[in-house]
């Protein structure tokens, strides 16, 4: 490690970046300092105050999302689905952060999210099909199904 | 590289979807959380998330095995933050100052909006307020490091600048979020 100054050892130490011993001597450091005696209680505000704000992404954004990579890489004729459902991940997602969502009833809802386990679960399927090399023809059949769930997600949607 | 990461390096190179998935599933929370920090709007981050899965997916088969998967990933996050910054800029000085204060003030009275405002509370909103207003480059170490859970060395390396230039940046934003949320009772 290249020289570093007790201020940035002690950001390390909070990190839990040091190596044990450094650690220890670190700690005996701690009570004659005063600088880092406040960066680290500083430091430490810094990690709660990040937790406290973080930032939670919006259910089933990273699947759906996921799912829209895996099929846009897949043979032309299937790529304008996988547009399709970034754009469905996308609509789903601003609902989901929606202020007005908790206007809704609850059976409004838990149609939407039984619609969104539906697509999640079709997509799996496809997915792997696509991956196993299935045949075309079985694939259109599940396209089908997927494409009524998406539908009826889009409709439950449009409706908010 | 960590074991499990090996393997898992391995399927992902191999194109296997299931990999795929599974990666997703882990880094889902703390890359969009890093997204939605850095870009500081819920839209663009969503936005964002999946263009990063994209590049990962691509990027895949000419991975090479240095350092954690982790890191690999928050570096292509933290370059399209990046190119958005670098795309936003340049909006902005096409508009004149006057438009582009206005859309400014816009963007940030949508982001904050009144309901999520109420909800959130006052110390939540002073919260974000605070880390959205530090200077950039300790920003970004900041949530590199709370959001992203890289170690300094990793940082340092993503943003090219020496280890001690990370440490210290993440010290100034420390002691900067302190002094900005100095009399909040939390
Ligand atoms: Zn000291």
């Amino acid at each position: 490690m290249p020289e570093l100054g007790h201020e940035d050892l002690c950001v390390l130490f909070h990190a839990g970046e040091l190596p044990p011993d450094e650690a220890a001597a670190f700690e005996k450091h701690l009570p004659s300092c005063p600088a880092c005696r406040e960066a680290l209680e500083a430091l430490r505000g810094a990690s709660q105050a990040a937790a406290m704000v973080l930032p939670e992404p919006p259910k089933g954004l990273g699947a759906l999302a996921a799912a829209a990579v895996l099929l846009q890489d897949r043979p032309r004729s299937l790529r304008p689905l996988g547009f399709a459902l970034a754009f469905a991940a996308l609509a789903l997602a601003l609902y989901v952060a929606s202020p007005k969502r908790e206007e809704h009833s609850l059976k409004w809802t838990n149609g939407i999210e039984s619609d969104l386990a539906r697509v999640e679960t079709d997509l799996g399927r496809l997915s792997q099909e696509i991956a196993l090399g299935a045949d075309p023809a079985e694939l259109d059949e599940d396209l089908d199904g997927l494409e009524e769930s998406a539908r009826s997600l889009k409709r439950q949607l449009s409706r908010s | 590289m960590r074991q499990d990461d090996e393997e898992l390096c391995r399927r992902l190179k191999a194109g296997d979807p299931e990999a795929f998935k599974g990666l997703v599933r882990d880094y889902e929370r703390p890359l969009y959380a890093y997204l939605c920090s850095l870009l500081r709007d819920p839209a663009a981050a969503e936005d964002a998330f999946s263009e990063v899965l994209m590049k990962v997916w691509k990027a895949l088969p000419s991975y090479r095995d240095e350092g954690r998967l982790q890191a690999w990933l928050f570096t292509i996050a933290h370059r399209v933050c990046l190119d958005r910054f670098e795309l936003a800029k340049r909006r902005e000085e096409s508009l004149d100052s006057e438009q582009g204060a206005a859309l400014r003030e816009s963007l940030a009275s949508a982001e904050r909006g009144p309901e999520r405002e109420a909800a959130d509370g006052e110390i939540r909103s002073r919260l974000e307020a605070a880390i959205a207003g530090l200077p950039e480059e300790q920003r970004q170490v900041l949530l590199l490091k709370e959001y992203g859970g890289l170690t300094f060395a990793e940082i340092a390396g993503l943003l090219g600048c020496p280890l001690s230039t990370a440490l210290s940046r993440m010290r100034y934003a420390a002691l900067k979020l302190r002094g900005s949320l100095e009399g909040l009772d939390a």
